[in-house]
């Protein structure tokens, strides 16, 4: 990664940064996915317009719209059903849906439609090509959808009070991209730049989806009455879309080492760069001050019933608070303010505050961190082993990944009290309990502190190259590839204990959706939980007048 | 019958496959990369990998992907014959990257001889499937080619990788349905 002239501070110290608490408490930034692709589309002048409209008045049919940027265009492909209430779930283990969605590659053809009319709407059970990139589903929320309908068909607008409650009229349950189910894989489509970031095509396809529920819902106010009025703009940006995940994305995070490193270490730079800055100009600290503030107006508005987030909330308004009672006082025009603001949060603010001001940082300094997200993508073809190192050098390696790892009691039962597995049923990933024991043989490997320690212990008294230590041990392989790419990757391991009895999967789960760009993290449960994606920004028609970047904080 | 796969759908197929036959994880890993890496060469990557593990479930004798991946660690191609092994074909993703610069090696097995060079080019015959023994000597570089995209597998290769994926897969539960992934809030609102 390129470093500008200023950098002058170091990289926070991964064994800081890589514990589930922390990634526990990451916020969407100026790197999130959602925003790297709306400054793009914005740049580039992209033009999306609805190529087809085959919904009637029941709201069975199917819709494509079509986004054009510079080189190609994407083509979403929306079917949309009737589906009895009983049968509206959000499990992965569903088998149908109020709507479903294909990205296709190109601007499809009647061919292509019946083909994707025949699979597309069975999901997991149906098959795509590698002209699709994305399968996707989406659910309405019960509550509003109708309240949305009736008021429309009325001549009514909305209340205002239930939309700020639920923030979205339909909630994804799946956005599947790269090679899934037979869509297009990763490598090839890699090389387009406007593809290069991570997620970009499911970011897209989030963003057409909404565009596509907007125009559904207003379609069926008007089949229901001539009368019917569409939104008032400034309301329908205040529907996002909904998302419900599950435990299924938290073995994304260990599965992904070389990636998540490249994520923490695109933001980590990022921090450290505006921490380098020397001087701030006016309007880079009122831009900050701004920021801030409305961050509060966000962790004020933002409500869970959730315990464990209840907890979290409480300590980010408390957190907001004094951070913004600092601001009042602070001196913007002394040298180094950015890095003089975040050493006084470091000791000031708790985590949720902490990472919410790194977050905040990056805020006035678009200029010199958004190129960042060019670093973000990764190779993640296997690396070679290297067999010929020096078992002693695989010993200190741990010592220096995974301190921590070597002084927990592997056996005491709450540290490997749990099991990750994959289910039978659908291919679910689920969490067990270890003692309960008939799961233990389906183990995934999605500890590498526990595995790390174990390799320790293996190596003692061994000598001589890493190769003739793996033909006696294969069951160390894994384990290995991981400590070597963690060598040269500072960030690409997780050091906490991921199978520990108070693990909460919903710590992955939020440092991925987070840089999603998610906000309103909404645990149901310490493993599943509802967010919310692109609340408030621009619709696709609003862009190219819009700010790419400033619907992420409510307005304060 | 052959089906259409991506090359990250059989990668993750030959993964679980190899796993379900009690391989390591670190070698199932390996197993998946050598499928794909055969694949996008052209090569019938997955009916391999199927026959091999057929012939070395739950046993490790003359497995191929143990042998490349001893090779590829002590980063040399010792001298005399390789194995026997099933499968040889696995043996070439782990024996391109030890080609030295500008040269190629040239893989014998029963009676099929092919060419391969350190970037990934393959000529030549396909080498059979069952214990073969390997002879590997210096040879001319072949050109590499350009890489497949896509995966198309025999409907019986298919069915044995499933059948070997699918061991990894815990039985559902009524009591794991309800927990393991976190249900239990309604969440039809």
């Amino acid at each position: 990664m390129s470093v500008p002239a200023q950098q002058k501070v170091a990289l926070r110290d991964p064994q800081v940064v890589m514990n589930l608490k922390r990634l526990g408490a990451f916020h969407q930034s100026r790197l999130s996915f959602m925003r790297i692709l709306l400054r793009r589309m914005k740049r580039e002048g992209w033009r999306v317009t609805c190529a087809e409209w085959a919904v009637d008045a029941t709201g069975v049919g199917h819709a494509v719209y079509s986004a054009q940027g510079p080189d190609r265009t994407y083509s979403l492909v929306a079917f949309a059903h009737d589906l009895p209430p009983e049968a509206r779930s959000d499990r992965v283990i569903a088998t149908a849906w109020d709507t479903t969605f294909t990205l296709f590659d190109g601007v499809p053809e009647a061919a292509d439609i019946e083909r994707l009319r025949a699979n597309v709407p069975l999901q997991e059970a149906g098959r795509i090509t590698e002209r699709e990139l994305t399968l996707s589903r989406a659910n309405r929320s019960v509550r509003l959808w109708d309240h949305v309908v009736q008021r429309l068909a009325a001549g009514q607008q909305l209340d205002l009070s239930l939309v700020e409650q639920v923030g979205y009229l339909m909630r994804t349950t799946a956005v599947y991209g790269s090679a899934k189910f037979g869509a297009a894989d990763r490598a090839q489509i890699e090389a387009r730049p406007e593809l290069r970031a991570p997620f970009q095509a499911e970011m897209l396809t989030v963003y057409l989806i909404r565009a596509f529920v907007m125009d559904l819902v207003e379609h069926m106010a008007r089949a229901q009455s001539a009368d019917a009025v569409p939104l008032d703009p400034d309301v329908r940006r205040r529907f996002g879309i909904g998302n419900s995940t599950g435990l299924g994305m938290a073995p994304f995070v260990m599965n992904h080492p070389r990636l998540i490193h490249n994520w923490i270490a695109a933001r980590e730079w990022a921090l450290a760069a505006v921490r380098g800055v020397r001087q701030a100009s006016e309007a880079e600290a009122a831009s900050f001050r701004a920021h801030a503030r409305r961050a509060e107006v966000n962790a004020f508005e933002w409500q869970s019933e959730h315990p464990i987030q209840q907890a979290k909330l409480a300590e980010l308004r408390g957190d907001m608070a004094v951070l913004l009672g600092e601001l009042a006082q602070f001196d913007f025009e002394a040298p180094y303010p950015w890095d003089r603001l975040w050493r006084w949060g470091e000791m000031a603010l708790r985590l949720e505050g902490q990472e919410q001001l790194a977050a905040l940082l990056l805020e006035p300094y678009g200029a010199i961190v958004d190129t960042a997200a060019d670093q973000m993508a990764a190779d993640e073809s296997p690396i070679r082993i290297d067999g010929g190192r020096d078992v002693a050098d695989l010993r200190r390696l741990i010592e220096r990944v995974h301190p921590q790892a070597l002084t927990v009691d592997w056996d005491a039962p709450e540290e490997q009290a749990r099991v990750w597995y994959v289910s039978a049923e659908k291919l679910e990933p689920r969490l067990g309990e270890r003692a309960e024991g008939d799961v233990e043989p389906y183990a995934q490997p999605l500890c590498p502190a526990r595995d790390a320690a174990a390799l320790y212990a293996a190596l003692d008294g061994e000598t001589g190259p890493v190769a003739g230590f793996l033909l006696r041990h294969p069951e160390h392989r894994h384990t290995v590839r991981r400590l070597q790419i963690a060598e040269t990757h500072a960030y690409a391991e997780v050091r906490d204990n991921t199978i520990h009895a108070d693990m909460a999967p919903i710590d992955l789960l939020r440092a991925k959706l987070s840089f999603f760009g998610a906000t309103r993290f909404d645990p149901r449960s310490d493993r599943w939980l509802r967010i919310t994606m692109f609340q408030n920004a621009p619709f696709p028609k609003e862009l190219s007048e819009a700010d790419p970047d400033g619907w992420c904080y409510p307005v304060s | 019958m052959t089906h259409d796969l991506s090359l990250g759908e059989l990668q993750s197929l030959a993964l679980k496959a190899a796993r379900g036959t009690g391989r390591p994880h670190g070698l199932a890993e390996e197993a998946a990369f050598g499928v794909r890496w055969l694949t996008e060469r052209g090569h019938d990557g997955a009916g391999a990998l199927a026959a091999l593990l057929s012939e070395t479930d739950g046993r490790p004798e003359g497995c191929s992907i143990g042998l490349g991946t001893a090779l590829s660690d002590a980063g040399a191609v010792p001298e005399g014959p390789l194995g026997p092994v099933y499968s040889p074909m696995m043996l070439l993703p782990f024996l391109a990257p030890l080609c030295a610069k500008d040269a190629g090696l040239s893989v014998t097995a029963g009676d099929a001889r092919l060419a391969l060079s350190r970037e990934g080019g393959i000529e030549g015959r396909a080498l059979p499937l069952g214990l073969t023994q390997v002879h590997v000597e210096p040879c001319a570089p072949p050109e590499a080619g350009p890489l497949h995209s896509r995966a198309r597998v025999e409907d019986a290769t298919l069915q044995v990788l499933t059948a070997f994926a699918f061991r990894t897969y815990a039985p559902a539960t009524d009591e794991s349905r309800a927990k393991g992934a976190g249900a239990g809030v309604s969440d039809n609102d």
